[in-house]
């Protein structure tokens, strides 16, 4: 009995050590950062996705966190990334704020190519689907719009965060519709002979949304995106007819993203009929691109609609919240419970002082918001942090915000929401960036200096210095930076103890706070005179 | 050792099994769609913890239990699933709808400790004016309902009216009785056969024809005109255990053993002034009705029924966390001394949350409710609520007492959708013990006011 148990020990303590010497650390190839993905190679037209709002319920509220709750393997690392912690362009992301100069006008103009609907209108069919009226147009061009309004009791409240929405996913580099502001009087639309809806229709929808004003009703017109529709994109797994989809959606930095800007948008209603695929191009020479649609609902628009103050703190339905109010019996009060509506229709109880973006919540739960990881919140939030006051004043203006103050407000509540959300999830990561190599010196820069300037609650950075393998060849640690560079010294030492492979690990040391992990830039130091960067995580 | 050995291997298989079954060019284009997303990350190597090597081991073994829970729940409940590219199972909105959602059926489910599960179906058909309904319950042939309700709504010079319409069937054989009063024993209206038992199961059949007519004079106000014909037959049960009329001497038991055929006509007003379609407001319920029995062919009956429920929803903390005390009476007062109403008209409780309405386990002309619950919100949909509830019976008001009162603590779960519970779960401890009821789906004569069983 003795000699089996001691064996049985003996093979456990050699499973253990053998499972430790497994342990790699990641090693980035010699070659050039892709910068487009080239998931454009021609397929057939695939299959439609469908939705269904009972199954989807099902799935995210109940069926999902069961089964989440019985893995427990680690979050895989975002797979559409390059060796530079970026996202190539491909038909689901266009590099724009964060990596080229964009005016506010041309932020303003965005996905624009076909432009609003031109008069005279004429009225083509229903609108199917979604919970809120409207119907579909065709201008004077023959061109087809999606046609949507305000709620009574919220006039200007879709209509507003419709536009402004639109244009920050555009800018944040998604593929959005062309939406637009457009006022019309009612007897500028016609209906068509034989359509599915008839004027008794079109007139009964404009009972049932917000009244006009001195004649003219508020909408978005949404341009019909051209190509095969094939339905919502699924937020977890592939599309297993396009070759182009390699990459498991919840898997994609670009949706798990969606846990920034929907954090500072409160793009709480993001569901996956909220998102399209089309397949763009003729028949069999095609592929499919992936676009965001519906913003309507983000800043106040969703709660507003529903009556919920908790829209953005809560999920629907979320077992750890309802097992909370079990124990405490209602007698906590949380932060939104205090909320009231602001006084200004088109705005609801959008705000930003209650707002705490670590707790934000999607209504129904998205599987890449859920799964998002340090490195891609913070990926997102350098793109948030490149959008300015005054890219987002000219957007407010062009919304026409009808009562007095809204537009001032609504100003100073988004920066406040843009500036609590980066400065948030900068604070997850070492925010460091890769500046350049000289010979013996590094120069990387601390992003977060960069953005929101010095901090005293910075106390330094710890470097360490490690070879291909892994293996710890050096340390140092740094008191400041000069204006948020940093200079790092290489020592011929450790060049020579890295055998051709460096990677240097900074932490930012803060003061009072945990330290987040450090940020890693791998150099190849084997055939340059200078090290080459091969690779950066966050 | 060898048990662990035999896990991984059985997980191994498992594992291998299912890569093996699948599409080969599924697994070469899942390998080409790896070293296409390791050109892109520009990696020859991803970064591996020993802790990852751990949580991987222990997530394989947690592989069957996962499959398991996701494949029971792709095929539970309302929301079937949909093998997106298969289809081979219905749709959840062809399973459960049809035409335009007009048309379509629900199960319903209650689960009560102490009495067997009902198991039930209900189809509708609904319009913006008009919905019907029909349900079944069903355990056996002993115990068992069928309902068919047909409700119309209208305005009239913008005020609200309705018109409902029912007809219903049940029997059922594990009803049971514990004689007249506060205290059954001493009260000397009882005549206990010596056998030792304090109830009496029996069986009773009914059958229902109603029609109610409803008035929205105002927001928060309603006027109601209800009249119904019913024939209640009461008889042995065949649970197994002591009758009525093995514990009782059957010649105090009026409507035992009998045919009872009444014709009922109330009005009954109800005054609310919570907002509609939240579950949980504050504001002031009041309600009450006064009715006429008269008995048809051979029952001779003649009563009056009367009753008041009068609640107040006060906000403390915020405005969805209530505290509501309520009160509820109901009185039942025969107009001939000379012809006894039968024992199962006498009044049931049926917001006494400590016992199964199936159970009558006090009454007399008089039944008075008083409670007192505390409600607050879990999560959108779903509402908790701790209750005190109280039975007090009595002859007549002046004799009300706490004495021999009937009690009950316990805790609930909520599910509403407006005002209106699809679901419940309860737990409770009192003087008639533990109950335990689970519901779902609007079970059959749920929350009737008229629904004297």
């Amino acid at each position: 009995m003795k000699i089996n148990q001691h064996i049985k020990i003996a093979v456990l303590v050699m499973t253990s050590l053998t499972i430790s010497s497994c342990a790699q650390s990641i090693k980035f190839a010699d070659s050039v950062p892709i910068t487009e993905s080239h998931d454009n190679i021609s397929i057939d037209v695939p299959q439609s996705n469908d939705f269904n709002m009972s199954d989807y319920a099902f799935e995210v509220l109940v069926k999902r966190p069961a089964a989440n709750a019985m893995d427990v393997s680690r979050v895989k690392e975002a797979e559409d990334v390059n060796s530079m912690d970026h996202v190539p362009a491909s038909s689901w992301y266009e590099p724009r704020l964060g990596y080229r100069q964009i005016s506010p006008e041309e932020l303003l103009r965005g996905p624009q190519l076909v432009g609003p609907p031109v008069a005279p209108l004429t009225v083509t069919r229903a609108k199917s689907g979604g919970g809120n009226p409207g119907f579909i147009i065709k201008d004077s061009r023959g061109k087809s719009y999606l046609m949507k309004f305000d709620p009574p009791e919220f006039p200007a409240i879709e209509t507003t965060t419709a536009l402004i929405a639109n244009r920050l996913f555009w800018g944040f580099g998604y593929n959005v519709p062309e939406d637009y502001l457009y006022f019309f009087k009612p007897e500028e639309l016609s209906v068509k002979k034989n359509a599915t809806i008839n004027r008794e229709d079109v007139d009964k929808v404009l009972s049932e949304v917000a009244p006009p004003v001195d004649g003219y009703y508020r909408s978005t017109a949404s341009y019909f995106i051209q190509g095969k529709i094939l339905g919502p994109l699924y937020q977890v797994g592939i599309r297993k007819d396009d070759k182009n989809d390699t990459i498991k959606h919840e898997n994609r930095r670009v949706l798990r993203a969606l846990k920034v800007f929907g954090t500072f948008t409160n793009h709480s209603d993001m569901r996956i009929d909220n998102s399209l695929d089309v397949y763009i191009g003729e028949e069999g020479k095609g592929y499919v691109k992936h676009y965001l649609l519906d913003f309507g609902e983000a800043f106040g628009g969703h709660g507003a609609e529903h009556q919920r103050l908790w829209d953005g703190f809560n999920h629907l339905f979320s077992t750890k919240v309802t097992f909370k109010n079990i124990a405490t019996f209602g007698l906590v009060v949380d932060d939104w419970e205090n909320l009231k509506y602001t006084k200004w229709d088109a705005i609801g109880a959008f705000e930003s002082e209650v707002f705490d973006p670590a707790n934000w919540k999607e209504t129904w739960p998205y599987e890449p918001i859920r799964i998002s990881r340090r490195e891609d919140d913070y990926w997102a939030a350098k793109i948030l942090s490149a959008l300015t006051e005054e890219q987002l004043k000219l957007l407010i203006k062009e919304a026409q915000y009808p009562e007095e103050g809204a537009a001032e407000y609504m100003l100073e509540t988004l920066m406040e929401r843009k500036r609590k959300t980066t400065k948030y999830f900068f604070s997850r990561v070492s925010p460091i960036e890769y500046a350049n190599t000289d010979l013996g010196l590094i120069t990387l820069s601390d992003k977060g200096i960069e953005v929101f300037g010095e901090d005293e609650s910075r106390e330094g950075y710890t470097i360490s210095f490690y070879d291909g393998n892994g293996d710890k060849i050096g340390q140092k640690n740094l008191v400041g930076s000069s204006n948020g560079k940093i200079l790092i010294p290489i020592s011929n030492d450790v060049l020579n103890d890295s055998n051709g492979y460096l990677i240097l690990k900074i932490r930012v040391d803060n003061k009072n706070a945990d330290d987040p992990p450090p940020a890693q830039f791998h150099f190849i130091t084997a055939g340059y005179k200078v090290p080459k960067l091969v690779g950066v995580v966050h | 050792m060898n048990c662990f050995l035999k896990i991984v291997t059985v997980c191994t298989f498992i594992i291998t099994g299912t890569l093996r079954a699948q599409d080969s060019t599924v697994v070469d284009s899942l390998k080409e769609a790896e070293i296409h997303n390791l050109n892109v990350r520009g990696i020859v190597r991803r970064e591996v913890s020993s802790a990852d090597i751990y949580r991987n081991i222990f997530n394989a073994g947690l592989y069957l239990p996962r499959e398991l829970v996701t494949g029971v729940l792709y095929s539970t409940g309302r929301s079937a699933s949909v093998i997106a590219d298969e289809k081979f199972i219905a749709r959840a909105e062809d399973f459960f709808f049809i035409l335009d959602k007009r048309v379509g059926w629900y199960p319903s489910v209650l689960l009560t400790s102490g009495f067997a599960p009902y198991y039930g179906l209900n189809l509708f058909y609904r319009d913006d004016s008009k919905s019907i309904i029909v349900g079944g319950r069903y355990r056996n042939r002993y115990k068992s309902g069928l309902q068919l309700k047909f409700k119309y709504n209208g305005i009239i010079n913008e005020k609200v009216w309705q018109i409902s319409l029912l007809s219903l069937s049940d029997r059922f054989n594990d009803q049971t009785f514990f004689g007249f009063g506060a205290d059954p024993e001493t009260d000397s209206r009882n005549k206990f056969n010596l056998n030792g038992e304090d109830f009496g199961w029996y069986f009773q059949k009914r059958v229902k024809f109603q029609a109610v007519l409803g008035f929205r004079p105002s927001e928060k106000l309603e006027l109601f005109y209800t009249s119904f014909y019913q024939t209640r037959e009461i008889g042995k049960s065949g649970v197994g255990g002591l009758t009525i009329k093995d514990v009782f001497d059957a010649a105090m038991l009026p409507g035992v053993d009998a045919e009872g055929k009444q014709l009922y006509n109330d009005i009954s007003i109800k005054y609310d002034t919570r907002e509609f379609k939240k579950s949980i407001s504050s504001g002031t319920l009041v309600g009450g009705y006064v009715g006429y029995s008269k008995g048809v062919g051979g029952d001779r009956s003649e009563f009056l029924r009367m009753g008041f429920d009068v609640a107040a929803f006060i906000p403390v903390i915020k405005n969805n966390r209530i505290i509501v005390p309520r009160l509820i009476l109901d009185k039942i007062e025969n107009l001939d001394d000379g012809i006894p109403i039968s024992f199962a008209e006498y009044p049931r409780q049926r917001a006494f949350r400590g016992v199964s309405s199936r159970k009558l386990t006090a009454t007399d002309n008089i039944s008075f409710i008083p409670s007192l619950q505390y409600e607050w919100p879990l999560s959108y949909l779903l509402t908790g609520q701790v209750f005190s509830d109280f039975i007090i019976v009595s002859e007549d008001l002046s004799s009300l007492t706490l004495d021999n009162a009937r009690w009950a603590i316990g805790f609930g779960l909520a599910m509403h959708q407006g005002r209106s519970e699809t679901g419940k779960f309860e737990i409770a401890y009192g003087s008639e013990g533990v109950k335990f009821l689970f519901g779902f789906g609007s079970p059959l004569h749920n929350n009737e006011r008229v629904d004297w069983k």
